[in-house]
């Protein structure tokens, strides 16, 4: 018997194929559109610039060079305001008191490393919350590193070719430095190169999109709490009641079966973000980043994040289930969490009290659950997160049930 | 059958309805008849279990209803006067979907209901497709789906053409020869004339008459020359 409940509920909540397709496709082409247009304008913007601590110990002008090379590259130049420390302690004094958000540390070996072909490595610290930030740097670092060190090979085997053929030492240091210098700059330029001609790939335009694809997925997770409300809040009008709708303890199936058709609907919203993390990893293996995508991270992150909203909305109809006010209540609410939570504006920028409370509020978490389960999987930040949607998840539950309990009872 | 003692309610302080008692016998056919703001339709919610008096005894089959009312209301049938249905469903879908019996079970009732109210070629309809007479006789036929012994109906036949009405008429007749007891409010006398055995007037909450259909036009006489 209850088995009809869930059927039939399902069946009315993806009655509107329109709907259930247009919630299901919004969130890939936002982020393409996001990925390919917003972003780039955001992340020029002066407002998105950041301190980041550089501590140098290779003093050599060919790392000085590479330095100065990477950061006033097209893809940093915008963004970053460097700092010169010169101790790593001195770095993590400033890191610690939010001066900067990323100090970098160069090792005394770095140019020896790469000229003897052995494994490069430059450290990298921030705060957690700058997923963005230290994603940026590390790839900028990482793809910088490996075209110095690829081009290593053709810089010397062209320098043995043109000594013998006398030409002075001097020049061939100008052309060195010039040569690597170009590089270095031509890869940097690669994302203006790349829209020049119009792609849209997410190779040209992935950073952004990496970290707006938990945003995007999340924002419209939340917002099927939409139609999910009003259809609560309609079922609960006074002519459905009437009939007995709730009675006899039917309002336990219909409160069950209505929370898996919601988590059903949003799950298909989400479940996007498979396929995407799919393509992130394939990216990962090609170009030799840093991801590290957690695939059962990602469906318990996900998982939660559904049956959280689905909650929310069976919670919001039913305590606003006069008039048309669901729809509205839900909307404002959606909106409110996606701009307190950093979905839309970058949390950094936000007062320390509207940071603080949007941490606390699920949107944050599911966010930066399935952002960090997709491409750095940080398992402490993690599991703070999962435990903050838990916790949400057995508010809202147990605010729908007995919401709806209420509405079963006659007065 | 039904026996309504000294039942009062009020709303925001104001009495709706006043000490009312009145008592129905199985299988009769009651017209539930008052002006606007009389009471009719609280006491029709009373009378569906759907709210309970302030004060005073409602009474099915010498039992109080207080004492089991999920029971009470399982052999309760209301037909509201608003169409309550889900829009997204198909008719078939609706019908099942309000059953108390087994799939098997409740797939015949849809069909025997279906059949006797002319539904049979809509079953595969979404509600919100369907005009508003249609909805009405869906909305009947919900009312009628689990067998109830009482049947309450609020205004079933506005909006229904006159060839439906006459064959709902006959049905419901059908039924009260099988021993279900209905009570129909409506705003038309001469409509509740055509089924009602007798009719239950009542106004500023109180009964004005109740008695056989056959004395309500000379009650209406009455009350007419008495406002000249």
């Amino acid at each position: 018997m209850r088995m009809k409940y869930i059927f039939y509920d399902l069946k009315r909540v993806f009655e509107s194929r329109a709907l259930v397709i247009i919630c299901i496709i919004s969130p890939i082409i936002i982020m393409i559109l996001f990925g390919s247009i917003v972003a780039p304008l955001l992340f020029t913007a002066k407002i998105t610039k950041f301190n980041v601590a550089i501590i140098n110990e290779d003093k050599s002008k060919e790392v000085a060079a590479f330095l100065n090379q990477m950061l006033n590259s097209k893809a940093l130049e915008d963004l970053v305001v460097p700092y010169s420390v010169n101790s790593l302690d001195e770095g993590i004094e400033l890191l610690e008191s939010n001066d900067v958000l990323i100090v970098i540390h160069i090792p005394n070996n770095l140019l020896d490393s790469i000229k003897s072909k052995k494994k490069t490595y430059v450290d990298l610290y921030s705060q957690n919350g700058h997923n963005l930030e230290i994603t940026l740097i590390k790839m900028t670092l990482n793809s910088s590193l490996s075209t110095v060190e690829k081009g290593q090979n053709l810089i010397e085997y062209s320098t043995k070719f043109f000594l013998n053929k006398g030409i002075s030492l001097e020049e061939l240091e100008s052309f060195v430095t010039h040569t690597t210098n170009l590089a270095i700059n031509e890869f940097m330029n690669r994302r203006a190169i790349l829209s020049q001609e119009g792609t849209i790939s997410p190779v040209g335009e992935y950073v952004p999109t990496e970290y707006y694809m938990g945003a995007i997925f999340t924002f419209f997770a939340v917002f099927a709490m939409i139609p999910l409300a009003a259809i609560t809040s309609r079922d609960l009008k006074k002519n459905v009641l009437q009939r007995g709708f709730l009675w006899n303890k039917r309002w336990i199936a219909y409160f069950f079966a209505r929370i898996f058709s919601g988590f059903i609907f949003i799950s298909m919203i989400i479940v996007l973000v498979y396929p995407s993390s799919i393509l992130s990893s394939l990216l990962n293996a090609t170009l030799k980043m840093d991801f590290s995508t957690n695939m059962p991270a990602l469906f318990f992150a996900t998982i939660l994040s559904a049956l959280c909203y689905s909650s929310m909305a069976l919670l919001i109809g039913s305590v606003f289930y006069k008039g048309d006010i669901s729809t509205w209540v839900a909307f404002y609410i959606a909106i409110f969490m996606a701009v307190i939570s950093g979905a839309i504006i970058p949390a950094v920028f936000m007062p320390d009290w509207v940071n603080l409370s949007g941490g606390l509020l699920p949107f944050r978490a599911s966010m930066r659950s399935i952002t960090n389960a997709l491409f750095l999987y940080d398992r402490n930040q993690y599991l703070i997160d999962i435990y903050k949607l838990i916790a949400w998840n057995i508010i809202f539950f147990a605010g729908a049930f007995f919401s709806m309990r209420k509405r079963g009872f006659a007065k | 059958m039904i026996k309504i003692n000294k039942i009062s309610k009020s709303y925001e302080k104001q009495k709706i309805l006043n000490n009312l008692s009145f008592e129905i016998q199985k299988g009769e056919i009651i017209g539930l008849t008052g002006p606007n703001g009389a009471g009719k339709s609280t006491l029709l919610n009373i009378l569906a279990l759907l709210n309970m008096p302030d004060s005073g005894e409602y009474y099915i089959n010498e039992k109080y209803v207080g004492e089991n009312i999920d029971y009470f209301r399982s052999i309760v049938g209301y037909v509201p006067q608003e169409i309550a249905l889900f829009d997204e469903l198909t008719v078939l879908d609706n019908l099942l979907y309000w059953s108390k019996y087994s799939k098997k079970k409740a797939k015949l009732k849809a069909q025997e209901i279906g059949e006797r109210l002319d539904l049979y070629d809509l079953f595969h309809k979404k509600i919100k497709k369907l005009s508003g007479g249609m909805k009405r006789r869906i909305n009947l036929a919900v009312g009628l789906l689990n067998d109830p012994k009482i049947l309450i109906l609020d205004e079933p036949m506005v909006g229904i053409d006159e060839k439906h009405c006459k064959e709902i008429f006959f049905y419901l007749k059908e039924l009260s020869q099988q021993g279900i007891t209905q009570i129909i409010s409506g705003h038309y006398a001469e409509q509740l004339m055509h089924i009602a055995d007798r009719v239950l007037y009542i106004d500023e909450g109180e009964v004005q008459f109740f008695e056989n259909v056959l004395l309500y036009t000379e009650f209406l006489l009455k009350k007419a020359r008495s406002a000249q």
